[in-house]
């Protein structure tokens, strides 16, 4: 008998643009040339975040597609508990994310010449961001009726989000009054941990994980409420 | 009415904007205070995504102890202390104090602790009169509900008598036309088959032959009707006397005093469901080792008293049932009535004589 995760799984891969998306993004950001005068390839990661955010939007879609075409009532009906269908929702697409992630940084291993303890908290900030940004998709999804309104205020949000979080700009570069409001973002904290991750502070790497869980964490509780339509 | 706001969507804003304005004094750019900050608006969201609000004191709590590392960080306890006092737990306030003064006692530093304070009283006031409105309108649906119920047992009672008295009619008319016009017909049919065997040359009279088989043929066509007029079902005191028979706890005595023949379809129908319902109730909710049924016509009234020795019917006395009973008997101008004592009595009296107003017609004399 199909499990619900395999069938969002199967679902998932019939979107060849995102699978296609998700194969082909790891490609590109490793063939970025990287700023000489940084030692780790900290732009490719914070790229690679803003990409993480779009990919699990996209496979989210599925949630609030299910709620469109009122799916979701008929699943509503039938003898499956909707913390079950949640589950395996965000199992199958953490699941992706890791692959994707896994991928990127097998090939950022092989590009890029940095230090060994920048690829190591490197791949347990993109894991655990990628978890972050499945709650953030899941949640932001919950917030619309209907997909197309969810992805065009996306786009934007995502974009400012990636600006002010340093994902597309290194953190330096912020002015202090808009750092202040910056925190507040999710990728505010991915960015800051890569660049500590750089700096070799791993404590504050460490925190920065926490951060994230706990914004994984608000999402999730948040975006987890039953909705039928 | 209809809140413009839900309580509940409020206090979550109001709850959003104190967070939100707390990360100014709280110097968030430190990892550790917006990881505590994190941690805050975490055990929020999950307090206020499963509605569990009665540990929030322990939110309080752990920012007392938190404020002796920092005293900033008691700032954090103010969205809990908004909760604590929207919610209807005014031990806040000391606490708010207690916070306030580790914090310093500073002016500057009083407006988290004033707007949690001023909010959650207000929030508190909004939700009681909101849950307020809520509640009268329930009570109002509750009475229309009731209402509508009772008009549809009334109605139901109403068409029952209708077909009742039309069977019953049905049935008096095939018991006159058998006893009087099938007598009658009968008895000439005999008297020409006599006159027939008696009076030979008659046989070839056409005319005589044609009486004969038109009365053959009325008497045939009247059994014939006779026997499809007749009321199959009890009605009436074979209702009554049926719902006895059937009763299979214990073995019902009953005792009829009085003439049952002024009695109309409308009094039968009452009496039959009062009955039954008593019945029903004591299998339901009695042991008892005697049933009493009595039915007492007099001159202006007709009374019903059903006794059992189980106690029955102490849950049902406020029932559905017996409420419509009461309301069924009361629209006739008549009354039920419960006697709880060594027995248990229920009491139906309804007015022998029944206006269009259900009032006692002897009242009006």
């Amino acid at each position: 008998m199909i499990t619900l995760f395999e069938l969002v799984m199967k679902r998932a891969l019939r979107q060849r643009l995102i699978m296609a998306m998700v194969i082909v993004f790891p490609i590109l950001l490793v063939l970025i040339p990287q700023p000489t005068n940084v030692e780790t390839p900290t732009l490719s990661y914070g790229f690679f975040g803003l990409v993480m955010m779009f990919v699990t939007f996209l496979l989210a879609k599925q949630v609030i597609e299910d709620r469109e075409m009122r799916t979701i009532v008929r699943i509503a009906s039938a003898p499956i508990h909707h913390r079950d269908y949640l589950v395996a929702h965000f199992g199958a697409y953490t699941l992706i994310m890791i692959i994707q992630v896994t991928l990127f940084w097998v090939l950022s291993f092989i590009v890029w010449d940095a230090p060994w303890s920048f690829f190591i908290s490197g791949y347990a900030l993109m894991l655990v961001f990628a978890i972050t940004a499945t709650g953030f998709a899941l949640f932001w999804h919950s917030l619309f009726k209907r997909y197309t309104t969810s992805v065009s205020v996306f786009s934007v949000v995502a974009n400012l989000m990636a600006v002010l979080g340093g994902m597309s700009l290194p953190l330096v570069l912020l002015p202090d009054h808009l750092r202040r409001v910056a925190v507040v973002l999710p990728t505010y904290w991915y960015a800051y941990g890569l660049e500590q991750a750089t700096e070799k502070t791993f404590g504050m790497v460490i925190l920065s994980l926490c951060i994230l869980i706990g914004f994984a964490t608000i999402f999730i509780t948040v975006g987890s409420k039953r909705r039928l339509a | 009415m209809r809140a413009l706001m839900k309580p509940q969507a409020l206090l979550y804003s109001v709850l959003a904007i104190l967070y939100i304005m707390l990360l100014r004094p709280l110097e968030p750019q430190v990892p550790a205070v917006f990881f505590l900050w994190l941690i805050a608006v975490t055990v929020m969201i999950i307090r206020l995504r499963f509605q569990t609000y009665r540990f929030v004191w322990l939110d309080v709590i752990a920012m007392v102890f938190l404020s002796f590392w920092d005293p900033k960080l008691a700032l954090l306890s103010a969205p809990s202390i908004l909760l604590m006092m929207a919610s209807g737990m005014f031990i806040a306030l000391p606490f708010a104090l207690l916070l306030w003064g580790l914090h310093g006692g500073a002016i500057a530093m009083l407006w988290p602790w004033l707007f949690a304070l001023t909010s959650g009283i207000l929030l508190y006031v909004y939700k009681q009169s909101t849950s307020t409105s809520l509640k009268h309108i329930d009570t109002l649906r509750e009475k229309i509900y009731t209402l509508e119920r009772t008009q549809n047992h009334l109605l139901e009672a109403h068409h029952h008598i209708e077909r009742t008295s039309a069977l019953s009619e049905r049935d008096r008319i095939a018991n006159v036309l058998h006893d009087n016009l099938g007598h009658d017909l009968t008895g000439a049919l005999v008297a020409l088959r006599a006159y027939e065997s008696t009076q030979e040359p008659t046989k070839d009279n056409p005319l005589f032959t044609q009486i004969k088989t038109r009365i053959e043929r009325a008497v045939e066509q009247l059994k014939a009707t006779v026997h499809q007029s007749k009321v199959e079902e009890p009605i009436g005191l074979e209702t009554f006397e049926s719902l006895i028979e059937e009763f299979s706890l214990v073995s019902i005595d009953f005792t009829l005093e009085g003439s049952i023949n002024e009695l109309t379809m409308t009094h039968w129908q009452a009496l039959v469901s009062v009955l039954k319902e008593s019945l029903t109730n004591i299998q339901k909710h009695a042991e008892p080792t005697r049933v009493q049924v009595s039915l007492h016509v007099d001159k202006k009234i007709v009374r019903l008293k059903v006794d059992n020795d189980g106690l029955g019917e102490v849950k049902d006395t406020r029932g559905v049932g017996l409420h419509y009973m009461r309301k069924h008997i009361a629209s006739l101008g008549g009354s039920l009535s419960i006697q709880r004592g060594f027995l248990f009595t229920l009491i139906c009296v309804i007015p022998k004589t029944i206006t269009k107003d259900g009032a006692y017609e002897h009242l009006n004399r």
